[in-house]
């Protein structure tokens, strides 16, 4: 399968913060969800691969180009979405239309305002008086209207209430219907991302944790509950992180189905995206867990 | 880059409506005065309220010599508004989400530069504009002499908003209100270094009869050199955009 993303040994050094070595690849046609606590690097990460901020060291392409050398032109099939709006507030959406004309070669006036239209935007009005779900919707309307083959997408749901939620998830769905279409989705909602997305990749602290397909991962991670005592009867190899609580323990396994033959006594659940992200995170805080094959 | 260009041209049109209404005034109030200083009327009416001692015609033409440097300074002044578009754009995000559009770091940086040279040649013809309708109801004033004023007004300007833009995207807008001051403050400083150097041992009077001698001079060469002045500033721009483009290129200004 064609990777439309691929990251190596990418690098950023700020101050108080590393983006070490990040490395995964966002296979056409699929939605990545790219998952991680506030702070973990997903913004970083996003601004590096859009080239707004340059990287230390590493290599990333974009529809097998390198986004350094050939950047423009390849930015012109990426389509652009920020968790805050980044037009300016006395722009209204005609004006918008004028302004992104004169700078992408594939704009589609029609298809911008039948957008708005759908998504119930107001062309002649100021974006500094939208709501926070219409803002999103314009910033949608506009990576959608330019024949965008990749949408990258820095936390889009977050702040907006359910239903509005729900039919912006639903437009990627639809988007990606498309077998050319790609989408890169950060976001610290996991319920999002349980919901449409193909891939998982989670970041922590600057590293990658977790990269793979999302039925695969929630398939082979268990979440075990046991009491205290039974804790140390659960191999260390089998264990990606634990928790106890004053009476009980649990524990995140990474092989479900192996662990619920091994230890038949202790109780098994499927893991939640939210707890496989939670028990990771615990993880990389513990320095004497075992790393979790990839 | 013709996109980004509209984009300033919103940022600015708030701006704009505000110049344009300060702009009439003050030429509507200029004429006013040139008119009357040519046919008497509201000189008269002026004359007859001066206060005797106090104000003398001389000191009400200079007052109408300073309407019209106004007429000529203000729509140059427009020109510098161009650093309001980097206030805004930091304000939005945009200076951000403009380099995850298809255009180049030169192009983007280029459109900053084209939209304040478009700022430039409109107030530059703002104000010829303004000169030659002095000159014309005006015996006093020269419409060469005039032209030369505006283009050393234009270039000043010009060199001052190279220095600024090209401070802007090195060190980005956090620091913009003092990025805009400095070129003030620095040729203040020079300017007063050098005066108490030469000064130094030179009585009130001497020093004082070498400020206007320096004034004189400089407004000899402001007369006789301003498209000297205004060749200097573009070529001082060319040098600016490069300087900003490598900043951009390396991303100072906005982590």
């Amino acid at each position: 399968m064609d990777n439309v993303l691929e990251l190596r040994g990418v690098t950023k050094q700020y101050e108080d913060f590393k983006l070490d070595g990040v490395e995964f690849e966002v296979p056409k046609g699929c939605i990545c969800g790219f998952i991680g606590q506030n702070g973990a690097g997903k913004t970083t990460t996003i601004q590096l691969i859009l080239d707004i901020i340059k990287k230390d060291a590493g290599e990333i392409r974009v529809f097998g180009q390198d986004m350094q050398k050939d950047g423009a032109k390849v930015k012109e099939k990426i389509g652009v979405v920020f968790d805050e709006m980044c037009f300016h507030e006395f722009l209204t959406p005609n004006q918008i239309n004028g302004v992104m004309k004169n700078i992408y070669a594939n704009w589609q006036e029609e298809k911008f305002f039948g957008y708005l239209k759908e998504f119930g935007l107001p062309s002649r009005k100021k974006c500094g008086s939208f709501s926070r779900g219409m803002r999103m919707k314009l910033q949608i309307a506009v990576a959608l209207s330019h024949e965008a083959e990749l949408l990258v997408m820095d936390e889009p749901t977050s702040g907006l209430d359910p239903i509005v939620r729900n039919e912006i998830l639903t437009i990627f769905q639809e988007f990606v219907m498309e077998e050319n279409h790609t989408i890169l989705l950060s976001s610290h909602i996991t319920t999002d991302l349980e919901r449409i997305a193909d891939m998982i990749v989670f970041i922590d602290r600057g590293h990658i944790l977790l990269c793979g397909d999302k039925n695969e991962i929630l398939e082979n991670h268990g979440l075990m509950k046991c009491k205290k005592e039974e804790l140390s009867q659960i191999q260390t190899e089998d264990m990606v992180s634990w928790r106890q609580s004053e009476f009980s323990s649990e524990v995140l396994v990474k092989n479900r189905k192996e662990c619920a033959q091994r230890y038949p006594r202790i109780h098994m659940e499927p893991a939640t995206l939210e707890e496989i992200m939670i028990f990771y995170a615990e993880y990389s805080r513990k320095a004497s867990q075992i790393v979790p094959e990839e | 880059m013709l996109g980004l260009i509209q984009k300033d041209m919103y940022c600015l049109k708030k701006n704009l409506m505000l110049f344009c209404a300060i702009t009439g005034g003050v030429i509507l109030l200029s004429v006013m005065f040139i008119l009357s200083s040519q046919f008497g009327n509201a000189a008269k009416g002026i004359e007859s309220m001066m206060i005797e001692d106090d104000l003398s015609k001389e000191e009400i033409f200079s007052l109408f010599q300073i309407a019209v440097w106004a007429v000529l300074f203000i729509p140059m002044a427009f020109t510098g508004m161009v650093v309001e578009c980097f206030k805004e754009d930091s304000k939005a995000g945009f200076h951000k989400y403009q380099f995850s559009l298809p255009l180049s770091s030169a192009k983007i940086v280029g459109s900053r530069y084209a939209a304040c040279l478009l700022f430039a040649f409109v107030s530059l013809l703002g104000s010829l504009l303004a000169a030659f309708f002095v000159s014309i109801v005006s015996e006093v004033f020269v419409f060469g002499t005039l032209i030369s004023y505006v283009f050393t007004f234009c270039g000043v300007m010009l060199i001052y908003l190279s220095l600024v833009m090209f401070l802007l995207y090195w060190l980005g807008t956090a620091r913009a209100d003092i990025i805009q001051c400095a070129p003030f403050v620095v040729l203040f400083l020079a300017f007063l270094f050098w005066f108490l150097s030469k000064n130094m041992n030179m009585s009130e009077e001497m020093a004082e009869q070498m400020l206007v001698e320096t004034m004189h001079v400089l407004g000899e060469n402001m007369k006789k050199k301003g498209w000297m002045v205004f060749m200097i500033s573009l070529f001082c721009m060319g040098i600016s955009y490069l300087g900003s483009c490598l900043c951009v290129m390396r991303r100072k200004g906005i982590e």
